[in-house]
Parts: structure tokens; sequence; C-alpha cells
């Protein structure tokens, strides 16, 4: 100080009045701003888990479409499995009908089952036999049949009875008992 | 260079008007005088007295209807203690030389001279202004220096403030100070002593004039001593000195004083002069008699007159000390806020 | 009574002033679309979460029911995988046969985006039973074999020569499914 015995005292526009304007004022302004920022924050984190949820639900999309890629796929494999084996089994069942149908008296040398037909080479004792024991029935399964025959060493005759189907519907010949 | 937080409170400062408040405290009665100080200058001024030393409801009612208004308000007081005074040297070393100053505040006036005041009647002054408070504390040595720094530069002289119950005498030369002393007027009952002018009572007042004249004689020899100092008295009779003695009139402090009207005292007014006079007579010939003061002789007297002092002040020092009385008016309130103004650089 | 209104509360009412305007503003043009942004984006995200679950309960679904068809057709799916080794087929076949001759594996058109194979095999079996234990044990071997036309069988003194063709399928290679994995939990 150049010529006062004491300091001044300090002199602020901050009055105790002031002061209390500016805490006031301070407090609500400070709340308003800590519900933005609060605020704000959320509305970041709700935009991130939203586009999170989003793209999880994109990846389980994703998978679920490749999954039920593969569900059908196994069922596609099942089904011609299951045809294999019932074309399989029906094989079985029409060789077996085939062979019962024969009758004892009548015997086959060569067989060739074909896709819409049948070929059986035999020994019958005569005609007759053939024709009601074998023919007959091969009549009922077989549009076409078509026989000859040509005498063999003992007495009996040797048959070739060529037989087919009209109906080309599937593949495998259809070769169901009626009886 | 200038930090941040000084920037805004020189913004605010500059959003408000400054008030000082300055406060003069006498033995009786307090003196108030009060500057508005805006960007341009002086707004408003104020005088104002109240009957009572001490702060009353009233005093503080009036202050504060001015302080309120800004909260940049400065209140300065004049130092009334009674022990105070001035060293003519602001080296630390040299200070115990002229006076203990170790219960005394001091402080350093222009590198040239230290001004001090006891630190107990300090510290009651703030105690007892405590409502209001206390930003300034002068010393009249100060103001009295600022009030004549224009005649302070020039040639040796004495100067003296006379307030209502003290008076702070000091010699400059060249803008040094040689010698300083604050002088407290004792109250007499003066109107009581005045009250009783009967014929009877004239021979108490003689038996009083009396021994002020016994005194007066002591001093007489005093200055017959010193004046014999300055050599042969034939030598004075020469025409260079009176021409010396001549110049050193100050005419434009007469031309400036012609237009003062002193009163002529009634016999009031002469008693409280009269005992003005004997305080300076007395400090003057201390200063003359003390060997740590240059002793120069003092040919000029410059007064700064807060009270309103009668002829017969100046005609006593004039006749009986040979001094060239030079008497400005002072008004000792806008005076203190002159310093305080310049404490705050404005 | 005169109301002095000093320049300091002209100051502080200004300043306040300015504070409350500053609070009214703000919370109308800030704090309250904000607010309703706040409330829209918990909505949505409420609904994405909905939906999210939506597809993860359909998700375990999936993958309980692609778990039960893979455990339940095991066999078909390694068998579709395996490839023809006509070694072991013979092996484990020669049983019903009292000779087993397979032929080159062949390369065929694709059926049904399978690869398929064809064998030709000629074998001697004693008596028709045979065959037909053969044709059972076939659709429980290692492979997806279909036996096809033309079938021969020829009388050889006590035992039958029969021929046939077997047709193997199995995966496409670059179809590449089986051997993958999924985000199967």
């Amino acid at each position: 100080m150049k010529y006062s015995y004491v300091k001044p005292r300090k002199k602020t526009p901050f009055t105790p009045e002031f002061q209390l304007i500016i805490i006031f004022f301070g407090i609500s302004i400070s709340m308003l701003m800590t519900t933005y920022i609060f605020l704000l924050y959320k509305n970041y984190t709700f935009e991130k888990d939203k586009m999170r949820i989003v793209n999880e639900r994109l990846a389980l999309q994703k998978d679920i479409e490749l999954l039920n890629t593969k569900i059908a796929y196994i069922q596609k494999q099942k089904a011609l499995a299951e045809k294999i084996y019932t074309n399989n089994t029906v094989l079985r069942d029409s060789i077996a009908n085939l062979f019962d149908l024969v009758p004892e008296r009548i015997t086959l040398s060569k067989a060739q089952l074909l896709k819409n037909g049948l070929i059986l080479y035999g020994i019958t004792p005569n005609k007759d036999v053939y024709n009601f024991m074998l023919q007959a029935p091969l009549r009922s399964i077989f549009q076409k049949t078509y026989t000859s025959f040509y005498p063999a060493k003992n007495g009996w005759l040797h048959f070739v009875s060529k037989n087919y189907m009209e109906d080309d519907t599937t593949d495998d010949e259809e070769l169901t008992n009626e009886d | 260079m200038w930090s941040k937080k000084v920037v805004l409170s020189k913004i605010f400062e500059a959003l408000y008007v400054k008030v000082l408040v300055n406060i003069i405290i006498q033995k009786t009665k307090t003196l108030i005088y009060i500057e508005v100080y805006g960007r341009k200058g002086v707004v408003e001024h104020i005088h104002n007295e109240f009957d009572t030393p001490t702060p009353s409801q009233q005093m503080i009612d009036f202050i504060t209807s001015y302080t309120k208004e800004t909260p940049y308000f400065y209140i300065s007081y004049l130092d009334p203690s009674n022990t105070q005074g001035v060293v003519p040297t602001c080296n630390k070393n040299k200070l115990a030389y002229y006076k203990d100053i170790s219960s005394c505040e001091y402080l350093c006036f222009n590198n040239s001279w230290t001004f001090y005041t006891s630190k107990s009647e300090l510290y009651e002054l703030e105690k007892e202004q405590g409502l209001l408070g206390v930003d300034f504390v002068f010393s009249p040595f100060v103001v009295l220096a600022n009030f004549f720094q224009d005649k302070i530069s020039s040639h040796i002289s004495l100067y003296v403030l006379i307030l209502e119950d003290s008076i702070v005498l000091s010699v400059f030369e060249d803008s040094m100070l040689l010698y300083g002393e604050h002088l407290v007027v004792k109250i007499t009952d003066d109107e009581d002593t005045f009250s009783h002018v009967d014929d009877e009572d004239i021979t108490e007042i003689e038996d009083a004039l009396d021994e002020n004249i016994d005194l007066e004689d002591i001093d007489v020899d005093d200055n017959i001593e010193s004046l014999e100092d300055f050599g042969d008295i034939e030598d004075l009779d020469s025409l260079e000195d009176i021409e010396d003695f001549s110049d050193n009139r100050d005419i434009e402090e007469e031309l400036q004083e012609g237009d003062m009207d002193l009163k002529e005292g009634d016999k009031e007014h002469f008693n409280q002069d009269y005992s003005r006079f004997t305080l300076i007579e007395e400090s003057v010939a201390h200063y003359y008699k003390d060997d740590r003061y240059e002793s120069k002789f003092l040919e000029n007297i410059y007064i700064a007159d807060s009270v309103g002092v009668s002829y017969d002040l100046k005609k006593l020092l004039e006749e009986e000390m040979f001094f060239n009385v030079y008497i400005r008016r002072i008004d000792i309130g806008v005076e203190v806020s002159e310093i305080a103004k310049k404490e705050l650089g404005l | 009574m005169k109301i002095n209104i000093t320049r300091h509360h002209i100051y502080m009412i200004t300043v306040s002033v300015i504070l409350f305007l500053f609070v009214i503003l703000f919370s109308f043009l800030v704090l309250i679309p904000e607010g309703k942004e706040y409330r829209q984006k918990r909505l949505a995200l409420k609904k994405e979460f909905k939906e999210y679950y939506k597809y993860e309960n359909y998700h375990d679904e999936t993958v309980a029911k692609y778990k039960e068809l893979q455990s339940k057709n095991r066999h078909i799916i390694t068998a579709f995988d395996s490839i023809f080794n006509p070694q072991r087929f013979q092996k484990q076949h020669k049983n019903y046969f009292s000779s087993l001759i397979l032929s080159k594996l062949n390369r065929e058109k694709d059926e049904d985006s399978f690869a398929v194979y064809e064998v030709n095999t000629t074998s001697k079996i004693s008596s028709p039973t045979n065959f037909y234990d053969f044709l059972d044990a076939v659709n429980k071997s290692d492979w997806i074999i279909g036996v096809n036309f033309p079938i021969d069988f020829q009388r050889d003194g006590e035992m039958i020569k029969s021929s046939f063709t077997m047709k193997v399928y199995a995966n496409n290679k670059d179809k590449n499914s089986t051997k993958s994995g999924s985000k199967a939990k």
C-alpha cells in the first residue's frame, strides 16, 4: 500500500445476495445439465443396443435359414433313402411273388427282370400247364405278353415268355400280386 | 501480462461507480465527505457532520445509503491516533535513531521519509468502526505533503496542517522532509473561562496569560541564540541579504490570500489560536534544538487551515516568530479523498 | 417511501433474468425434445428385443428340430457321406452269396443333385431266399444302394447265377452341407 497503513477489504461484485442467486441458478442449471447428459448417454446406448440387437437378430435369421436348408437337405436324403429302401423291398417282394408265381411243374432256367418287362426262359411239360399256370397270372400283370415255344429234348417245351408293361409311369416296375 | 482473473476483475470494476467515503474523526464529532466517482470523474459529492466521535445509527444509515450503490466502496479514515508522526529517513537501520518504532505501523513516502502510527491505536480504530469497516487509514502528513506538493519542492519552509483538535507540522526542503511532528491541541474550557469575563476574574486571566508570556520569553531566548548562529548583525543590514529575504516572500501565495477573509478574532477564537501558536512555537524550537534534525533557518510558514483560524494567529506568527505566513483554506474531507484516489490510481 | 434501485440491483436482476430465460429455453428447446427421443428410443429398443426373442425362440426350435433329424437319421446321413468301398461291401454281404463280384464304380449322371455311381454285380446264390435276404441287408448297409433293373437270374447247375446293377447314392462333394458347422447352440 502506498499511503494507507491498512490494506482495503476485497471488493467483489459477488455480494452474498448475488452469490445466492448464482448458487441457486448454478444448482438448477447443473441439475438440468445432468439430466441432459444422462438423456444423451441413454439415447446413445439405446441406439447402440438397438443396432446390436438388430444385428444379432439378422444373424439368427441367417442361421435359421441355414438350418432350414440343412433340414431340407436331410429330409431330401431321408426321402431318397426311403424311396430306395422301399424300392428294394418292393423289388424283393416282386421277385418273391414272381418265383411264387411259377408253379411246381414249370422250371425256370433264366429270368430277366427289366424295367418294364420280364423275360422268362424255362421248361414246361405242356402248353396247357404253361397257359393256365403261368401265362394267365402273367397276363393279369402285364399288358403285353409274347410266348414262344420250342420243343425240348425230353418231350417238354422250352418257352420264352416276354412280358411288357404298357404304362411307363415310373422307372421301377410295379409287380404287385393282385391275388 | 495480465492474468485472466485480473482482466475479469477489471471488467467488473468498470461496470460500477466507485464510492469514496472519507471520515475524519474528531474529539466531539465526525466529519464525513462522500464522493461518487464514475468513469469520467466525480459524479456526486456531499459533506456531512455528525455530533458523535463513534459511529451512530444515523451515520451508518447515511453512509450505507451511498455504499449500497456499488460493491466498490472504500472507507478512508484520517488517522486520529494521538501517537503518530514522521521520521526524515526511509532507511530501516536509521529509523531507531529518531524514534522507537517497534510498536508502530510505518510506511515510506516517496522513498524519502517515513510516516508512522501506533499499532494499538490503529487496532482500536478498526475495532470501533467495525460495523462500517476500514479500507484505508491515511496519515495527515501525507495529506499535508500532497496538499502543498507544489511548494514542497522549492526552498525550505514550514508546513502546518491545522485540524479541529490537532496540528500537523513539518519542514520540507526540495521535496525532502527534514522534520515533522503531530501535536494534540488540549481542549481548554475556553467557553467557561470567557463566560466569567468580569473584572474580578481578569486577574485570573492575566495570570494565565502571564504563564504563556513566560514561555514566550524562553522561546525568544532560543530564537536569539539561533539568530546569532547566522553571523554578525551587520551582515544582515547588507542589501543583498535584504534582497534574498524579500525573494523568499511568496508573492503567488500572497495574491491568493488576498481573497481570504480572516476573521478578526473574538476572545474564544483567540484562545484557541493562541494555544495553536504555542504548540507551533514549541515544535519549531524543538526542531532547532534537536541535533538529529538538520536545522536550517525557517522563513516561511504555509498553513493549511481546515477550521478557520483568525487573523490573530497570523499576526502572532508574523510578529513573534518572524515568519512569512501564508494561509490556504483546506477542505480536509476533499483532501483525504484525493489521497484515496491516488491510492486507488484514479 | 422512496424505492431506490441501485446499479448493483439492476445488474443482479439482469443476470437473474438472463439465467432464468436460459433455464426456460434450455428446458423447452433442448431438454424436452431429448426426453421425447429418449422415450421413443426406449420403446423402439423394447420392440426390437421382443422381436429378437421371437427369433431366438424360433431359432431354438429349429436347432432342436435339426438335431432331432440329425440323430434320427444318422445312419442315412453317414451313408450318404460315405465313399463306396467295394471291398467292404463284398466283405459285408458275402454271406448271402457264394460268390460276389463287383465291377468298377462308374459315375453316372446326378440324380436330384446327388452323385450316383453304378456298380455292376455278378454273383452266385444257392437259392432266391439269399437274394431276398440280401435285398433286406442292402437297406441296412453302410451306403445308400438301390438295386436296379436289369436283373438276371440264370440257372447254373445247383446255383443261380445272378447279375444286377446297384446304384450308390452319395452327397455331391461341392454341396458341402453336412460337413459345415452351423450356429447350433
